[in-house]
């Protein structure tokens, strides 16, 4: 930090007043000042540039591209003096080699302009490897039908059956099987096809919630009052409430809008047989009744899909909310609402692009961390139905069951555990990489 | 101390508020069944094989119950019912709920209790530890084991301690205690003082039975305080360094502190505050680890009231009283954290750290 920093400020302010009552003489006098103590301030070039002959404007305004390489005024300057330069051949002739030298600038500024995004994002090798790791989920995701193709079109398509038998003993790699199996499962088959199931639930699960949780934020703390109260309240509430409880409680209700009150006895029975078909069974003893649109939701949504939705918006309500209350202080919204704007105006043009970053990274943060929950859940049989942890589920038994070894039967739990991982650490390096070309002092 | 009891004060009151949120949204999801299942949240157990009874005792509970009528009136009875002790009656487990809640609790509030005695000051330590010698060798390797316990599942983690501390070399089994044992304590000689083996093994002078809790407790409560540790180190290796740029650290080495004194005494004390309310914010986050963890170490704890017949068997009772009772849980453990805070901060700060840096 400038030490003299408050001191070039000042003479910058006073430098502005001056410019706003027409006293060049004295705005440049005290820009000049200005610059004499902080030479990076691009406001105080900017003055410089704007009163003195085009010759050495432009040496202003190169310096301005130099430290930030978009600023619209100078690039605007340069093109003006670009036109003087047209206008007339006498302004040619007072200034030569200017017109050179604004070519240069201008010809740069429009390649730099195209590539830039992907050039700065190769100076960095954190984000060359988030590129390709995420190009590489969405690629697997893109491709499952072609790299594992479905055998049955009729089945779940996350899983290939390879063995009908009752008893199926887990399968080392072989030519068939390039990765084994779990019990009756190819687990190639569901590597590749778990991947575009984990990005289509992440993406949806994130975006949803943070859709939720951004608008609730931006609204209390744009509004204020007793919505605003009674919004962050709700908040701090949800906070109190664990997801495990949600998924066991839509999973629930789920299962007794499937069957009628009088079959439960029985339905009690057949699922202490965990029947693989259950859900299809049971499903067509309700079909009498013509469900309602919650009731629908339920029946075709996976609990924990729900649950997350229900359940993690709040974050990104907390961060929106301290967000907007900073940005709503700001002059130029203050200068927005002065001029008569609407309030839907303001928040669209002025609130929101300034307060939205900190949830963008942490909706990508989200893909992988919902993913992560969504299996840990399936896991665990709160219900769920993560096509990876359904099948770490059905090895389980042979990874820490008797006579057990994580490295006899790694086909069983690596790959899976790998993919997962990797989805999870790959998602969390995009919020990372994200966070810092979103930060402006970085980009 | 003023200070100190009207916070206590201001959070005892918002328990209340939350749970209100919450068992409303609760309830609203029960609602979207029809009647006939919500009848079987009340329905006691089956004493009578009397012809018609269960048809009298249906209706007799929506009216007691006054399931026809509107939502806020269903949910008041509900709730009082609550109040009043009755959380209904499960039919998979035969019993009522919140007895069985309540007998399943002492193991979860035991891993819990473990797992925050080894994680908080572990967390802190490491976190300062780490922002006091940064971009040291130690600052390294503490960034790259909470990253590592950051991106393993806690499942993962589970079962990889499992099968290669259980399964290959026979030293921290799973499930509460050994056969033999577990007998002993289900028999007269053994008193349950508080529930937790771990203590009343102590008190009944049983140091095996301590012994043995704790050697089956090692692994669950690894599984579970390692990721929240790498959280905790996180935050608090960023709050310290934040703290660290401050203009009174630089006055209190110009004062001629040495450099632990500052960090202990000043940017320590000044971090805890927003550490300490980011780990009550993720406290929900905990229960869930910890059912996950009770789940595959086959602890018997109160996530055994949904997960023992898994997600397909019709018992809305249990998995409200679950639901119910988990909250609580949680709301329990914000308040210990935020006391916890209170103690160790004279002055409290309401700063609240955003969900994204946990």
């Amino acid at each position: 930090m400038n030490p003299f920093n408050r001191f070039a400020e000042r003479y910058l302010n006073r430098s502005r007043s001056a410019l706003s009552e027409k006293k060049i003489g004295d705005a440049r006098y005290f820009a000049k000042k200005a610059l004499a103590l902080d030479h990076s301030l691009v406001e105080a070039l900017l003055i410089m540039a704007a009163t003195s002959e085009p010759d050495e404007s432009h040496g202003y305004l190169q310096k301005v591209l130099k430290i930030d390489p978009q600023n619209k005024k100078a690039l605007k300057g340069i093109s003006w003096i670009n036109s003087f330069l047209k206008d007339s051949p006498e302004n040619k002739s007072a200034f030569p080699g200017l017109e050179s030298r604004v070519k240069d600038l201008l010809t740069q500024k429009e390649s730099n302009k195209t590539s830039s995004i992907l050039r700065r994002l190769l100076t960095r090798w954190q984000s060359i490897l988030t590129v390709i790791a995420v190009l590489l989920i969405i690629i697997v995701a893109a491709a499952a039908p072609i790299l594992a193709p479905v055998a049955n079109p009729e089945g779940s398509p996350w899983f290939k059956i390879i063995c009908e038998r009752v008893t199926c003993f887990p399968e080392p790699p072989g030519m068939t099987l390039p990765l084994g199996s779990i019990s009756e499962f190819d687990v190639y088959h569901t590597l590749i096809w778990g991947f575009r199931q984990s990005l289509i639930f992440g993406l949806l699960t994130a975006s949803i919630t943070a859709l939720i949780g951004t608008t609730l934020g931006l609204v209390s703390a744009y509004y204020g009052g007793w919505q605003d109260k009674l919004i962050m309240r709700i908040c701090d509430a949800f906070f109190a409430f664990p997801i495990v409880a949600g998924v066991a409680l839509f999973a629930q209700v789920s299962i007794l809008l499937t069957i009628s009150a009088q079959d439960q006895r029985s339905v009690l029975m057949t699922a202490a047989n965990s029947n693989p078909n259950f859900f299809q069974n049971i499903a067509l003893v309700a079909a009498d009744k013509v469900p309602n649109i919650f009731q629908n939701i339920i029946l075709n949504a996976d609990p924990i899909f729900l649950a997350l939705i229900l359940f993690s918006w709040m974050g990104y309500t907390r961060i929106i909310h301290s967000q907007v209350l900073q940005v709503k202080k700001e002059e130029y919204v203050k200068a927005a609402r002065a001029s008569g704007a609407r309030s839907l105006r303001i928040i669209f043009m002025h609130i929101l692009p300034n307060s939205i970053t900190p949830a963008i990274v942490m909706a990508t943060r989200d893909i992988g961390r919902m993913v992560v929950i969504q299996s840990s859940l399936t896991f665990i049989g709160v219900g769920g139905s993560s096509a990876w942890a359904t099948l770490l589920n059905h090895g389980k038994n042979w990874i820490i069951g008797p006579g057990g070894n994580l490295l006899n039967r790694w086909w069983i739990f690596l790959p899976i555990t790998l993919a997962l991982v990797f989805f999870g650490v790959t998602w969390g390096f995009v919020g990372d990489e994200l966070n810092h070309w979103m930060n402006p002092k970085n980009a | 101390m003023n200070d100190f009891l009207k916070f206590i004060l201001k959070r005892l009151i918002a328990v209340p508020v939350t749970l209100f949120f919450i068992t409303l949204i609760m309830y609203g999801v029960i609602m979207i069944l029809p009647r006939e299942a919500r009848i079987d949240l009340y329905m006691p157990e089956s004493k009578s094989s009397v012809p018609g009874w269960e048809e009298r005792m249906r209706e007799k509970i929506v009216e007691t119950h006054h399931l026809n009528e509107s939502f806020p009136v269903q949910y008041y009875y509900w709730v009082s019912g609550l109040i009043e002790g009755d959380w209904g009656y499960s039919p998979t487990l035969n019993k009522d709920v919140l007895p069985e809640l309540v007998k399943r609790s002492p193991v979860t509030f035991e891993l819990i209790f473990y797992a925050l005695l080894f994680e908080i000051p572990l967390g802190l330590f490491a976190g300062i530890w780490s922002a006091a010698k940064k971009d040291r060798p130690f600052d390294f390797a503490t960034r790259l084991t909470a990253f590592i316990a950051n991106s393993l599942p806690e499942f993962i983690l589970a079962l990889i301690l499992l099968s290669i501390f259980y399964v290959s070399m026979q030293w921290f089994p799973p499930e509460r205690l050994s056969i033999t044992n577990h007998l002993f304590i289900q028999s007269n000689s053994f008193k349950a003082f508080t529930g937790f083996i771990t203590i009343d093994g102590l008190l009944n002078g049983r140091f095996d039975i301590t012994l043995d809790a704790f050697r089956h407790l090692v692994l669950p409560v690894f599984a579970l305080s390692l990721t929240h540790w790498a959280t905790l180190v996180r935050i608090t290796r960023i709050q310290v360094i934040e703290e660290m740029k401050k203009e009174y650290v630089t006055a209190a080495y110009a004062r001629g502190l040495s450099e632990r004194d500052v960090i202990w005494q000043h940017a320590f004390r000044n971090a805890l505050g927003p550490v300490l309310s980011s780990s009550a914010i993720s406290a929900a986050t905990l229960v869930t680890s910890v059912f996950v963890v009770e789940k595959i170490f086959n602890l018997k704890g109160v996530s055994d009231m949904v997960t023992k017949y898994g997600p397909m068997v019709p018992d809305a009772a249990a998995v409200l009283g679950f639901a119910v009772f988990s909250t609580l849980i949680v709301l329990g453990l914000m308040l210990l954290l935020d006391i916890l805070q209170s103690i160790f901060l004279p002055q409290i700060k309401e700063e609240t750290l955003d969900h994204e840096s946990i």
